[in-house]
């Protein structure tokens, strides 16, 4: 049978070749194919009929699916004629061509399990997934149109295996982080290089509207990202915006989608509501001479306050969310566009703050000029305003307060949100965030323009040339006021303060390539050369002024200049170019051996002065085994490899020799590095496709990534001057195991059920250190964080800290060290399984005990954060109208650092201390509690287990039947839908925090460091969606 | 015709943006040739050192864990370790800590400060004198040029005066240093490399007649002469708190330190603070507010045994009613600021230096040892913590006052037997011109006069750097058992060149020994 099929290719080759080199013989005669093309009896609108091996001259069907294609021909030539529509799974029929009219009809039916996709990102051309020689995970509308996330690519989570999307701040409007498959750097970000319709970005993902995507491509190693080159080891996230491109001939639709709902939080963490102090019969503080409290005789939390509120409840109120996004859309002729306009409002949990509003608008078009040249053009504009909280005030002070206070009071003087919420024995931590959210302004404002352009001209029939021009632009203004007379939690007042910076970023892409495509009896191959070009501008202008003159002027004409407060100017410009050819060929042999091969240069000027080029290159297998061999039960079994290079770009400044100026004077900083190369990726990615009984589809990947040349910024000997040099110097290793089940569970008359479960798992090691071991943390510029050990031999991800005596070996170890005197019979475990003085225990003086190593170390590994495996279920039901879709993320394992509650226990803010309920014998001290305090050091005591279950989506639609619709004022021939969304619906975990989806604060590299650190806490949105068809 | 015309431009305008070239200088910072070539920039560089000596001479992240290991400051919080450094541990295992000197370690950057604050001062001392020296950069102004020599040479001795004082080991460094080929040299070395440099650029500086700018202190300007001045008391300084122990010190040439120290400073060098912009006196901004940090209750103690019990009872130490007027009542402040700080609005009694807070500034639960009632308000100038006052980095402090010069010569004179009542005179310029106490007097003797001395060490020189709670304690057996007595070289350092970790304190010894 596959002999047949390869004779009948071969000969419909052959007479494809003969009909292209007589052409020009032979006088010209019109063949006209028309046909229909049909689904389960409906007509398929939007679908492509062509006949690939001719290339380009394809048909699109108009509503009715009827579709019409002209060629000019020989008499009694054979070809194959394909029709394809997205979801839906390609048919190719033989018909004959020759002069006059042949009629072909087409009967598509589902591509439940997108097995018959058409991918772009990592290939030399558009490219069926069947005939991928690595992994390309692909999203697309159907998917995301359920349940847009409110962040772009929130849509991947648990849809393509190997893919954490993270939120580093819960905050409305922030940016998510994306880390495909392992770490590639000890110290810098993991994103992905971002691509939408062809535009290199760089700039925030938050500008983008889910609603406006057609569908996402990843690719995640240089396995399969070498043709991105220098920056593509952490992967490529290939965006593609919604063109209008798969309407059907003539028509014309317009969609609009309202989603309104409410957010709320998703738990809440417990205080402390005792108190060790003493009080009187009224329960009132007794307090000594100098106002202060006075702690019991016992020192035991264990009094109850007289008064308690709820401050949470008055911190986090319901937000208001709402989105409006219509779209409109039209094919006619040669030309098909699509424009949308989005206005959301995401008001997130905190109250008096407005949260996150944004507006934008899209614009795409396509025409295609001639038979030979056609144009893709793009803009895109949005504006958003952000009204956030100042997350130290809120979230930090939040979490010191004690619960005796009201947050809603108004003091006597008449100040609303009373701020002199310190008392006494309590340390300045406190503050009302009520009080700082009603007077302080923290907004973020930006503007986003791109712009884009290709064009595509067929030079001959197998050679296609095209350019490409993108432009990207974005402007973000910050502003910061705090007025004068602001109050601290003591009713000092500040003399005011504000704070402005203006970043604007310009970046444009250029492209030129050509690229053929020859069939040849054996094989096809396609061939590209390209040339890309990246330019990119940022500026920077900021004032910040300490102290104003006049209040309620919240600009610089406010500004004290005396000298102590002087303005504080800074600016910064950076210009990044990058200049880039690459070729790649693929030679597709019998439709089942896929061979390719490609090879890049990078030059850059972020690389050092004497190691501007970089070079780049993979080469791929794929066979198609089930061509030749046939396996019961098996529709496909493909076997692939790849093995290729890509890079990590040092950071604008690495490279550079740097004095500072501090006051005037030039003082060194950095040590040049004229040889800083680029981090160098080399990933092999082994893996199968299968899919089996019909219904079934199992892909599975194991990469193996090393990445060497970490791009480290290292100290230098102090006696050169110099603090750091960033330099080469490190290997990092993942090896990840992937593996992603799709089945359509049931199939029925009008009903559809289909699952996807993603499974993954990563294991990454410091390989090689050229530098003596250090610390990091998610945030470069707060050393509290710098937790996280870099070690030759180290798992990546490791914590390092000291630890309580748990185990009687550990009471041996650190006894035999000299940290602790006697023998182990001096000393008991305790009722929470610490071992403390025997002689202690259940008295006042009862400690836990630090363990120590036997050389009187403290320090040791307490934690790693790498998930033993994350798991996703994503499913989609379908009955007649109504459609059901949910996504589920497991994380099992991996470790938290909880900061939030290590350092309210400097405060006894923690619910441990509270003693009520217990026996008195069991009762623990404050003295006993805030030793693990532990002078703010990481200890196990606040390692915990980050695993958790999360609903993350859940969508309920409904397409309200026509026949009701039309007796509506909405009329006949439209669609209506009525939905119900949640997001973050609910999550099952044993962490004690908010959410265990944290990632420490500064934005670094947000899954390497899981620490949670007084971040706006991730909230739970539900919202009713109205979406009316036109 | 159009279109292959257009096609021409497109491909002009790529070729044209492909040839941009990818050698790019970077216009934020500058780099060393526009950094040293000239020299402005030089002179900048320069008056610099001065900020950079001061700074890290006042960083808190190395000096608030000597003063609370001398028992001399005291905080409840663990900013800057000061805490962790500072006595018993919560769990009880230990007496005092060890130098944490690994690269895992939090506590690692206390030993970090002084080491790379000191050698970038030092580095870009020698990098001017290199310029003026070997590369022979040309000054408009000679005097312009032979000031920034002095003030290189006087940072540079500094520098390696204070790597001596405070790490076992370290660098020599100056102008003609090949960096690819240094080794350690031992404390000793240090200590008679930096003499001899403070000692020629006191040299340079009476040589020509200038003033600095006023910028390069951020608000006064010096003489030649009191820069002269600046080196010798800086040379003393370093000849009288390098010894470790009491044998070392008993080995101290205190007639050249006595000598040294007469030709010392005649008056204070001030810088003055801009809230830590550039010229930031950390060390005074933390300790003169009464709730960062407090003075400990062994200094309380002395400044009014009567009322100021150490350890700090429950309840508190009440208002002290000291014979020290730098004490006096420990009143201090408006009516207003009684609420806030615990404090008694400011009477006749008042101190100068010392205020008494009843308000606790942390649950005591924390350890009491980290309490008292007394908070050191001497460089507060407005007396009411405005934001502008010290408290948040602004005003004048003294980097080396005179009154120090004269007790390091007190000191001198006491040991190697010179004039005592020299010494007395000195001693009571504070103790009786200040503090209102009885005068001391040749007839004490020797070993009542250094009493004396000491006791005006703790009050005169409380809040200025390290140099005497520590330095000075340490070699006297001041300090707690446990407590190291100088530092390692930073993991840091030692990772960079691949050398062994190691530490003192804790349960291994308290220093090196002392070099030949």
């Amino acid at each position: 049978m596959r002999r047949l099929a390869a004779e009948r290719s071969r000969r419909v080759g052959i007479a494809l070749l003969t009909l292209l080199l007589s052409a020009s013989a032979t006088s010209a005669q019109q063949a006209i194919i028309t046909g229909r093309v049909t689904s389960a009896g409906n007509p398929l609108g939007g679908a492509t009929v062509s006949i690939p091996a001719l290339g380009g001259g394809a048909a699109i069907t108009d509503e009715d699916g009827r579709y019409r294609l002209a060629f000019t021909s020989s008499p009694e030539a054979t070809v194959v004629l394909m029709a394809r529509a997205i979801g839906y799974k390609p048919l190719r029929q033989s018909v004959s061509l020759a002069a006059g009219r042949a009629e072909s009809n087409f009967v598509l039916t589902r591509d439940v399990l997108a097995l018959d996709q058409v991918v772009v990102t990592g290939t030399s051309d558009a490219t069926s997934t069947r005939k991928l020689a690595f992994s390309v995970g692909v999203v697309d509308a159907a998917q995301l149109k359920e349940a847009p996330s409110t962040t772009p690519l929130g849509g991947l989570n648990g849809r393509v295996a190997g893919v954490s999307v993270t939120t580093p701040s819960g905050s409305p409007g922030s940016a998510p982080s994306i880390r495909l498959r392992g770490a590639t750097s000890l110290t810098g970000r993991q994103d992905p290089l971002i691509i939408i319709d062809g535009t290199i970005t760089r700039l925030s993902l938050a500008d983008i509207a889910s609603e406006d995507i057609e569908r996402v491509e990843v690719i995640k190693g240089a396995a399969a990202s070498s043709l991105y080159g220098s920056d593509a080891a952490n992967g490529v996230v290939q965006i593609f915006t919604k063109r209008g491109a798969s309407l059907a001939e003539g028509q014309t639709s317009i969609t609009l989608r309202n989603e309104f709902g409410t957010s709320t939080i998703r738990k809440r963490v417990a205080n402390n509501t005792s108190h060790p102090f003493e009080v009187d019969a009224s329960g009132q503080f007794v307090l000594d001479g100098g106002g202060n409290r006075i702690v019991e005789a016992n020192n035991i939390s264990d009094n109850a306050y007289p008064q308690l509120f709820d401050q949470l409840g008055q911190i986090y109120k319901p937000g208001q969310f709402f989105t409006n996004y219509i779209s409109v859309a039209q094919r006619r002729g040669n030309t098909n566009l699509s424009a949308s306009f989005q206005n959301t409002h995401d008001q997130g949990i905190l109250n008096l703050l407005d949260g996150f509003s944004r507006q934008n608008f899209r614009l795409n078009a396509d025409v295609a000029l001639s038979e030979k040249l056609d144009v893709q053009t793009g803009a895109f504009f949005g504006r958003s305003v952000a009204d956030q909280p100042d997350e130290g005030n809120v979230f930090f002070g939040l979490r010191m307060l004690e619960p005796n206070v009201d947050l809603t009071a108004t003091s006597p003087e008449g100040i609303r949100y009373d701020p002199r919420v310190r008392q006494t024995g309590r340390t300045g931590n406190v503050s009302n965030p009520l009080y700082s959210a009603f007077n302080q302004v923290n907004d973020n404002e930006r503007d986003r323009f791109t712009g884009s352009v290709k064009a595509r001209y067929k030079v001959l029939p197998w050679l296609t040339a095209e350019g490409n021009a993108n432009y990207d632009r974005g402007n973000d203004l910050v502003k910061s006021f705090t007025p004068i007379g602001f109050l601290n939690s003591t009713g000092n007042p500040s003399e005011g303060s504000l704070f402005q910076a203006s970043t604007s970023s310009r970046q444009y892409n250029l492209g030129a390539g050509l690229t053929a495509v020859r069939s040849f009896p054996w094989f096809i191959n396609t061939t590209k050369l390209a040339w890309v070009y990246e330019d990119q501008v940022n500026r920077r202008l900021s004032v910040a002024a300490s102290a104003l003159s006049v209040p309620r002027v919240p600009e610089f004409a406010a500004a004290r200049r005396d000298p102590a407060n002087p303005l504080s100017p800074g600016s910064f410009t950076q210009d990044i170019r990058n200049n880039n050819v690459f070729a790649i060929t693929t030679f597709d042999i019998k439709d089942k051996l896929i061979l390719d091969g490609l090879v890049r240069r990078d030059q850059s000027s972020l690389f050092g002065e004497d190691q501007r080029t970089a070079w780049y290159h993979r080469a791929s297998v794929a066979y198609r085994l089930t061509e030749d061999l046939r396996i019961p039960g098996t529709d496909e079994l493909k076997l692939r490899a790849s093995v290729g290079t890509a890079g990590l770009r040092p950071v604008y400044d690495a490279q550079y020799e740097q004095f500072t100026l501090v006051g005037g004077n030039p003082v060194k900083v950095t040590q040049g590095n004229p040889d800083l190369r680029p981090a160098y990726s080399r990933e092999a990615e082994y893996g199968f496709n299968v899919n089996f009984l019909d219904n079934f589809s199992l892909e599975y990947s194991y990469s193996d990534k090393r990445t060497t040349d970490q791009i480290l910024n290292v100290p230098v000997s102090s006696v050169t001057g110099f603090v750091n040099q960033w330099t080469n110097a490190g290997t990092l290793r993942a090896k990840s195991h992937e593996m992603m089940l799709g089945a359509v569970v049931a199939e029925r008359a009008g009903f559809i059920w289909r699952v996807n479960v993603a499974v993954d798992r990563t294991r990454q090691k410091v390989e090689a250190l050229a530098v003596a071991p250090f610390l990091i943390g998610p945030d470069p510029n707060d050393a509290n964080t710098r937790i996280f050990r870099i070690a030759e031999g180290e798992t990546f991800g490791v914590l390092y800290g000291s630890r309580w005596i748990r185990t009687p070996e550990q009471l041996q170890t650190t006894i035999a060290s000299g940290r602790l005197t006697g023998s182990a019979a001096d000393y008991v475990r305790n009722e929470e399984g610490f071992y403390v003085v025997a002689n202690d225990f259940q008295t006042g003086a009862e400690r836990p005990l630090k363990a120590y190593d036997a050389s009187g170390v403290a320090l040791t590994q307490i934690g790693d954060v790498n998930p033993d495996f994350n798991m996703s279920f994503n499913t989609q039901a379908t009955w007649k109208g109504l459609s059901v879709s949910a996504v589920v993320n497991w994380v099992k394992g991996g470790d938290i650092y909880n900061y939030t509650r290590q350092w309210p226990f400097f405060d006894l803010r923690d619910p441990v201390f509270d003693q009520r309920g217990k026996p008195d014998a069991e009762k623990k001290t404050v003295a006993y509690y805030s030793t693990f305090y532990n002078n703010f050091d990481p200890s196990d005591y606040f390692v915990e287990d980050g695993s958790y279950v999360r609903l993350r989506e859940l969508a309920v639609n409904y397409e309200i039947p026509a026949r009701w619709v039309e007796r509506t004022p909405i009329g006949a021939n439209r669609t209506v839908r009525l939905g119900i969304v949640g997001r973050n619906l609910f999550t099952s975990t044993k962490y004690s925090g908010y959410d265990p989806d944290v990632s420490g604060p500064g934005g670094g590299n947000p899954f390497g460091y899981r620490v949670d650190y007084f971040t706006y806490p991730v909230f739970r949105t539900i919202t009713a969606m109205l979406e009316v068809g036109f | 015709m159009r279109t292959l015309r257009r096609l021409g431009v497109c491909v002009a305008t790529l070729v044209v943006t492909a040839c941009n070239t990818l050698d790019i200088t970077n216009p934020n910072a500058p780099d060393s040739s526009r950094a040293l070539a000239n020299p402005a920039a030089l002179e900048a560089i320069a008056g610099g050192t001065l900020r950079t000596f001061f700074n890290t001479y006042n960083g808190l992240e190395a000096v608030g864990p000597l003063t609370t290991q001398a028992q001399s400051h005291t905080s409840s919080f663990n900013n800057y370790n000061m805490n962790f450094y500072s006595s018993v541990d919560g769990d009880g295992t230990r007496n005092s800590r060890a130098w944490q000197n690994d690269p895992a370690a939090a506590a690692r950057t206390s030993i970090e400060h002084f080491w790379e604050g000191y050698y970038s001062t030092a580095s870009s001392a020698a990098d001017v004198l290199r310029a003026i020296r070997g590369s022979g950069v040309e000054f408009d102004d000679p005097v312009a040029g032979k000031r920034a020599e002095a003030i290189a040479e006087l940072m540079l001795g500094a520098s390696l005066g204070q790597i001596a004082i405070n790490y076992d080991k370290g660098y020599l460094i100056d102008e003609s240093t090949d960096l690819n080929n240094l080794q350690y040299v031992d404390r000793a070395a240090l200590r008679d490399a930096a003499l001899a440099k403070l000692q020629s650029a006191a040299t340079l500086a009476s040589a020509t007649a200038f003033t600095t700018p006023a910028a390069w202190t951020n608000g006064n300007a010096y003489s030649n002469t009191r820069i002269a001045e600046l080196a010798n008391t800086l040379a003393a300084m370093t000849l009288a708190y390098w010894p470790r122990t009491d044998a070392e010190n008993a080995a101290v040439d205190w007639a050249q330190v006595a000598t040294l120290a007469a030709a010392g400073l005649s008056g204070d060098v001030v810088f003055v603070g801009d809230g830590c912009d550039a010229f930031c006196p950390e060390m005074q901004a933390w300790t003169n507010d009464v709730f960062g940090i407090r003075v400990h209750t062994r200094v309380a103690n002395i400044l009014d045994p009567a009322t100021q019990a150490t350890p700090y009872p429950d309840g508190g130490n009440p208002q002290p009613a000291s014979a020290d007027r730098r004490l006096g009542d420990g009143s201090f402040g408006t009516v207003d600021m009684e609420g806030d700080y615990g404090t008694v609005a400011t009477t006749a009694s008042a101190g100068t230096d010392f205020a008494w807070s009843a308000y606790e500034a942390f649950n005591p639960t924390r350890g009491q040892y980290h309490q008292s009632s007394i908070g050191h308000i001497r460089y507060d100038e407005s007396g009411t913590q405005s934001v502008n006052s010290i408290y948040s980095g602004y005003g004048p402090v003294p980097l080396v006052p005179k009154i120090q010069n004269d007790l390091i010569r007190a000191e001198a004179l006491a040991r190697s037997g010179g004039d005592l009542g020299m010494a007395a005179t000195l001693i009571n310029n504070t103790r009786v011109g200040r503090g209102g106490l009885s005068a001391a007097a040749a007839g004490d003797g020797a070993a009542l006069l250094l009493q004396r001395i000491d006791y005006e060490n703790e009050i005169e020189l409380l809040s200025l750097g390290a140099s005497t709670f520590y330095n000075r304690r340490r070699s006297a057996a001041g300090l707690l058992v446990g407590t190291p007595r100088e530092m390692p070289v930073p993991a840091k350092e030692l990772g960079v060149k691949n050398e062994v970790l190691y530490t003192w304190g804790g349960s291994g010894p308290a220093n090196s020994t002392t070099p030949p």
